[in-house]
Parts: structure tokens; sequence; C-alpha cells
């Protein structure tokens, strides 16, 4: 199981990512370049979301995050 | 000497010259507009002209009409800070600015916007040449004073001729391609003047449009480009879309980068979705016209996972050595010098124009590879940038006593985020900090995470660890 927070962390550089309800978009914590790497580490991990079939809504939060990973490994199982 | 009248009119008239997301313009109408523009300039003297604005076709006949016109110009994007604009005002000596876009600040020289400008007729045509200056770009300096590198219409020439004549871009006919950069970057200059001299049809994306991969998708694909002029960061964004491929792009066949490192995983990436595509690696920097050297990429090249190449010395606009593991160039593409008269690393060998770039590489056979910077300069989502520059703005902030940024590296050596540290008297208000950086500095430059520390950790020769900041 991915570590969202850990991810997040390695990604943005800042601690307040383990705070599931930190504001990653409106904060700019998660700015474009975060956002590409973010896509990028998921494939990684063998999660492929497509991010313009999601709502940004959904990324907004480590939270929320979550809940679009879980809701992905659900499907594909 | 560069006949760009004459160019855009050997070109097909009712082509479309270039493309923004709610305009165009042929290339008839861009050689008729740009000539009328330049009567004016040319009356109103002879100083440089600021362009002013972000991806309009208005910004594409300014700048031809002050080519045209033997009037260097200074392409400034609209993202830029009031305060920046003015130290570049001040620098330049311009009395012109050409307002394409609504000025966010006032200032003491004549601001005119091309409408004002089109009662202007006759514009006494010339060839402009030599080592009269095309224009101005102005990157990150690093005591906080951006740098102006300007650019001579000879330089500017023998990057035409050069970027023209490379396969596979010279095999090409009737192009569209992709305008990702701003014209303050000079990426730009090799997608303007490729396209123009081509014969294509330039089309520029905003940056509205850039953050929002579906938005970007949807143009790539319907405006069927032939060939991308972007940053790899801009690429990554393109393939995040699962869509982005070669079935539903079929027109796509060259992708062209320059700007910064090209990591193996996003060629591997590029070549899953588009078998078939040309990729062309670029390097050069804006002392040297926006690029001087460049390499096709193939799949044998990823096989070690290693670094990418940059270019060929064979088929470069210039001369490149190596000088202590430094890359240095010399030729036709090499500027004459800073603006502020500093030469940094420009030097002449008799009359040939050389350039001590402060990058880092090494040759294996032709092949030029490039390994990172000899000091603090770095590039961060394809734009340059000094920490100086940074740490200098930050300074300028009421109460902050001293401050150091740092860039944290990726394994490719892409630079992954920046980060302050700030000593100051009293508590940290960090969204103070980023309201007064985002007045002196680029949104890119604004550093992610901004640290109160107590003190700054010194090495043993007195000088700021930036490794062990780094570790912070």
């Amino acid at each position: 199981m991915i570590d969202i927070n850990e991810l997040l962390f390695e990604i943005c550089d800042d601690d307040s990512v383990f705070d599931d309800d930190c504001e990653l978009i409106e904060s700019g914590i998660l700015d474009s370049l975060a956002f590409i790497e973010l896509f990028d580490s998921l494939e990684d991990n063998n999660v492929r979301i497509n991010p313009t079939r999601i709502d940004r809504s959904r990324l907004k939060t480590p939270g929320k995050i979550k809940s679009l990973v879980s809701e992905y490994m659900e499907n594909h199982e | 000497m560069i006949d760009i009248l004459g160019k855009l009119r050997e070109q097909n008239a009712d082509r479309i010259a270039y493309k923004s997301e709610s305009d165009f313009i042929t290339y008839a109408d861009l050689a008729e507009r740009a000539v009328r523009f330049a009567s004016l300039l040319q009356k109103q003297g002879t100083e440089p002209v600021i362009v002013y604005g972000h991806k309009s076709v208005d910004m594409v006949i300014s700048i031809i009409a002050c080519l045209t016109a033997h009037r260097a110009y200074i392409p400034i994007d609209i993202f830029t800070p009031a305060a920046r604009i003015k130290n570049i005002i001040s620098q330049t000596g311009a009395t012109l600015i050409i307002a394409n876009e609504v000025l966010a600040f006032e200032c003491d020289i004549d601001t005119s916007s091309l409408e004002a400008l089109n009662i202007y007729k006759g514009c006494k045509e010339k060839n402009c040449g030599g080592n009269d200056t095309a224009y101005i770009i102005f990157t990150s300096g690093s005591t906080g004073v951006p740098k102006g590198v300007p650019i001579s219409y000879s330089n500017l020439e023998n990057f035409i001729r050069w970027i023209s004549s490379l396969s596979p871009l010279c095999e090409y006919e009737g192009a569209c391609v992709l305008n990702q950069a701003s014209f303050s970057f000079d990426l730009s200059v090799a997608d303007l003047y490729y396209s123009l001299y081509g014969g294509h049809t330039l089309v520029g994306l905003s940056r509205k449009t850039q953050d929002n991969p579906t938005g970007l998708f949807n143009a790539i694909m319907e405006n069927n480009i032939t060939v991308t002029v972007t940053t790899p960061t801009f690429m990554k964004m393109c393939l995040l879309n699962d869509e982005f491929d070669a079935l539903h792009c079929p027109s796509l066949r060259c992708m062209y980068f320059c700007g910064e490192v090209l990591e193996v995983k996003t060629v591997q990436r590029i070549f899953n979705a588009f078998p078939n595509i040309k990729i062309i690696n670029a390097y050069g920097p804006t002392e040297a016209t926006s690029a001087i050297a460049v390499t096709l990429i193939d799949r044998s090249m990823l096989e070690d996972g290693g670094t990418l190449p940059v270019g060929r010395l064979s088929c470069a606009a210039g001369e490149i050595e190596l000088a202590d593991g430094e890359i240095i160039l010399k030729g036709k593409s090499v500027f004459s010098g800073y603006l502020d008269g500093n030469p940094g690393g420009f030097y002449t060998e008799g009359k040939v124009n050389c350039y001590r770039t402060g990058d880092r590489g090494f040759t294996v056979g032709d092949y030029l590879y490039f390994t990172g910077r000899m000091d603090d300069q770095i590039k961060y989502k394809g734009y340059r940038i000094e920490l100086g520059d940074i740490e200098s703005s930050i300074l300028r902030i009421k109460g902050i006593t001293s401050c150091a940024v740092v860039a944290k590296f990726n394994e490719s050596r892409a630079v992954k985020t920046l980060k302050a540290f700030v000593v100051l008297e009293g508590e940290l208000d960090e969204a103070y900090v980023r309201e007064e950086l985002k007045r002196l500095i680029p949104a890119y430059m604004i550093p992610k995470t901004i640290k109160k520390v107590d003190r700054l950790p010194m090495n043993q020769n007195g000088k700021i660890d930036r490794k062990k900041l780094c570790e912070l």
C-alpha cells in the first residue's frame, strides 16, 4: 500500500502534508511541477490515474488523494 | 543581413503565420501591419522598445515591427512584476512600451498600443544586420537585478540559418509549430523564427491553457501540431494524459527540447506514446542566441539510463570547447557582452566572440553532455534562475536579516524544489513574505517552502553551508 503522506512529503518537501486536511492546491504546495511528480510517482506504484479525467477538487488535500487512490485500488484489484 | 519582411512576403500570403487562442494573422497581413507600425517606431526614436504582452497576435506584429524599424525589442511577459519591469526600463533606456495588454503599473515613458500606431504608414524599409542589437532578453541576475543579454542581428541571423537547416526541422512543409514559451524567454526565439522563416504556422498557447492538462491536450490535438518547441517539464505535463499519443495526435512528428535537463524517463514515455517521433535535445544559453547545439535522441541512448547528450559538436551553430570541465562557446551565435557592461563569461579571441558558460560538461566522440553548473545558477520549470537573485529580493523584505535559498535536485539532476531559510526577529509571517516576493520576482522564483532558522549554518570557509541546509 502506498503511503500517500510520505509520497507527498518526498515530492513537496513540506511537512504540513502529514496533515490529511492540509490545503495542497490553495497553499501552492502542490504546484504544477509537484502535480506532474505526483502522477509520475503514482504510476511508478502501478496506480495509473489520468488527471484529465478527475476533478481537481479530488487532489485538494492528502486525505482526498488517499480516497482517490483507494478507489482506484478497489476498482483494479 | 536579415530581411524579415522579404521572408514573410515570400511565404504563402494566405497561410496563417501566427495563431493565438482567440485570433490569427496571415503572412500577408503580418508583413503589412508590421511595416505600418515600423514607420511610427522609426519616427519615434532609435532607442530600445519594450514589447509587453502575452501570446497575442499583436505581440508577434510588434516584434517584427521592431526588427523592421531597426529598434531593439525587449519582450516582457505580463507575469513579470512591475518592479522588475521598471528596472528593465531604466537599464535599457527604452522610450516606448508597446502595450499589447493593459499595463498593470504606471510608468513615465510613452506607452502605446498597436491600435494607436495603426494610423502611421510609409515605413522606410531596410535590411538590418551587423552588430546592432536585435533584441534584449533579461535573465535572472545574481545580485537581484535582472541581467540584460543583447543579441545582435548578426547573432540572430546565424541562429535562424542554423535552426532552419537542421534535420528533420528543414524537412517539414506547412507545419504547425507549438509555441509554449513566453516571448520573454529565449526558447521562443527558436519557435518564432524557425516557424516564420519556414513558412509554417506558429500556434501560441497561453499560460492558462498550459496549466490545464485537458486544455493543453485539446490545443495540441485540435491544432494538428507537427513540431513542439517546449521545455521537458511542459512535455511531462502533456504525458500525464494517456490519450496523448500517436493515435490521438497523428500529425505530431517532432519534439524540440531546450531549457532544462531532458530525463531518460521522459524520453521513454514519449517513445511509448509516439514510437516514430523525432526528438531533438538542444543546448545553449541566452548568451548564445537560444541554442547552439542539438542532437537527435534515439532509443539506443536510453539503454544505460544515464545522462542524455545535449548536442553534437559537428553540427553546432558555433565552436564548442571544454576547458577544465567548463563548456566554452565561440563564434557568430555568441553575444558581445552584457547590457550593463559587466563582461561576465564573455571574452574575445581576435574578432571571435567567446563565452564561458559556467556549465559543466564532457564530450564522448561527437556528443556533448551537460552535467550541471559551476555556480548557483539553476534551471527550474525551464527558467534560468540565480539563487542570489531570490536571496537579494528576500533580503529587501523588512525584518529579515539574512537568508539562503537552496535547490533540491532529483536523481536526474533536475531541480525538484526551492527552499528558503530566513533569519529574522520575531515570528515568520510567511503569507506576508510571499506577498512581498510577488511584487519583486516572478512567481516561478518564489521558493516553495520558507523556513525560519535561528542562524544559517556555515562551513569551514565561513560560507553558508548549503549542503547542510538541503538536509534540513
